[in-house]
């Protein structure tokens, strides 16, 4: 027990380290993508959803062997740290783009009369007027997107990706201590996503509520 | 139309405007002229078009036929030396709404900016103005609007008429030539609404061009140079004050205007 729970540490850092990395550039290429796809040119808008649609209809599992064995073979190879990085991304931007979306529907139609109004072109309305408030709305489901994305990661085990889920496996090899590790594995998970679901939600209340400035 | 503005330039020209919203004729056939500095209220029932007229006017929806002059330029396109029409791109739309100011009904601040941001946002971020003269300029058209000391408060914190004036300095940051109010008061209770008309006769006293959509009979008959009736889409009587309130015409405006009339009910 001793030396298990500090193998199992460093190896959910891991897990943290490739989730979040997933998550934040999922984040720039989702509100990038989703932006396209709400006021970018028309011909853009098939291609994000045939995205979508195979990030959504194929099993997470399979993105991950295809990333494994396709990269290698187009001349790519890259540290497995990398591989499963990418391949977290590929499908987070998918689910990203549909958190983007939305949330910038949702403003409210008169805030971008107002901005046409002022003359402002649209993606000028849409740094200034939209995306603001839309930003406040993509922090819930972002920070569901986030709990999925540690879980999700434990797949990258199938490809030695050394994370929690892999670490756990390699121990139970070796101790045959099934029941131990396999609680320890969930616990550290379970921990990781309640500690991240507080974090986010402390973010959405001191930076994303509408402060007023300084009295002048 | 008024003496005093007669011999002004034309800074407004519908001419033979169509809309049509599925099956509903929103508008038909409307035409209209307001020079520089005219006053011109467009009053009518609830549906007669004169929302929709306010709104092709910036395009805020795009007429199916007819042509809106500003200031002698094509509102929303151009003709090319063939006469073939072009349609103006996103950007050419967005500079020709620069010079039309509009107020709506409800509002429509932007919810996540304080009402100095609100007014300043424009000016700094198109008109490209250093965000301290664009602050400043913020702050003395906020004060005209009577709301000094309210700089800092976001719309959420304002009365319905506060947050109507902070609308009004907002639309007037852009220095714009023409006004456009559509039913600016029709949200607001009474004192609300004297604030927001208070204003506005400021602004009339200034020689601002505007163009008002309003229930606000009494308003229209202090302010107006021309009044304007519309039922179903026509704007079917053009006149004076006098005219249209004292000796309407047209059997529709009488009796539209006999509903305000006391003892009515």
């Amino acid at each position: 027990m001793g030396e298990i729970l500090p193998r199992l540490l460093r190896a959910l850092a891991t897990t943290i380290q490739i989730s979040v990395l997933a998550l934040l550039l999922g984040t720039v290429f989702g509100l990038l993508l989703g932006i396209a796809r709400v006021i970018g040119p028309r011909l853009f808008y098939p291609v994000i959803d045939g995205y979508i649609f195979v990030v959504r209809s194929t099993p997470f599992a399979l993105q991950v062997y295809a990333a494994f064995f396709l990269l290698p073979r187009a001349g790519i190879d890259l540290p497995l740290f990398v591989v499963g990085v990418l391949a977290l991304l590929f499908n987070s931007v998918g689910y990203q783009i549909e958190i983007v979306r939305p949330a910038l529907e949702s403003v409210d139609k008169e805030q971008r009369e107002a901005a046409d109004s002022l003359g402002m072109t649209r993606w000028l309305a849409m740094w200034l007027v939209i995306l603001p408030q839309a930003a406040r709305r993509m922090v819930p489901p972002l920070t569901n997107e986030l709990a999925n994305l540690v879980k999700a990661s434990s797949v990258l085990s199938v490809i030695a990706v050394y994370e929690l889920t892999r670490a756990g496996h390699a121990i139970i090899a070796s101790s045959y201590k099934f029941a131990e590790v396999l609680i320890l594995v969930a616990a550290l998970y379970f921990v990781t996503i309640q500690l991240l679901s507080w974090g986010a939600a402390y973010l959405e209340r001191r930076i994303f509520t509408y402060r007023s400035g300084q009295p002048i | 139309m008024d003496e005093g503005h007669s011999s002004e330039p034309v800074l407004l020209r519908i001419e033979h405007l169509h809309k049509r919203f599925g099956t509903t004729a929103a508008l038909v056939d409307a035409s209209l002229t307001v020079r520089r500095g005219e006053r011109v209220v467009l009053i009518g029932s609830s549906g007669s078009g004169k929302s929709t007229l306010l709104r092709c006017i910036n395009h805020l929806e795009v007429p199916d036929q007819g042509s809106i002059w500003l200031d002698g330029e094509f509102m929303g396109g151009r003709f090319a030396a063939d006469g073939r029409w072009i349609q103006a791109s996103g950007g050419e739309l967005a500079r020709q709404r620069r010079h039309i100011g509009m107020v709506f009904q409800s509002f429509n601040l932007f919810a996540h900016l304080s009402a100095l941001d609100n007014v300043a946002l424009g000016p700094q971020w198109i008109l490209k103005r250093p965000k301290a003269l664009a602050r400043a300029q913020a702050r003395q058209l906020l004060a005209k609007v009577h709301l000094a000391g309210h700089e800092h408060k976001l719309p959420a914190q304002l009365s319905g008429g506060q947050q109507q004036r902070v609308a009004i300095a907002r639309a007037l940051a852009m220095e714009p030539k023409l006004m456009l109010f559509d039913e600016p008061t029709s949200a607001l209770d009474p004192r609300l609404t004297r604030e927001v008309l208070e204003v506005m006769l400021e602004l009339a006293r200034e020689q601002t061009t505007m163009l008002v959509v309003t229930h606000e009979l009494g308003f229209a008959r202090q302010v107006a140079d021309t009044v304007g009736f519309l039922e179903e889409g026509r704007i079917v009587e053009v006149g004076t004050p006098e005219q249209i309130f004292d000796r309407p015409q047209h059997p529709s405006t009488q009796a539209f205007l006999n509903c305000f009339s006391p003892g009515g009910l």
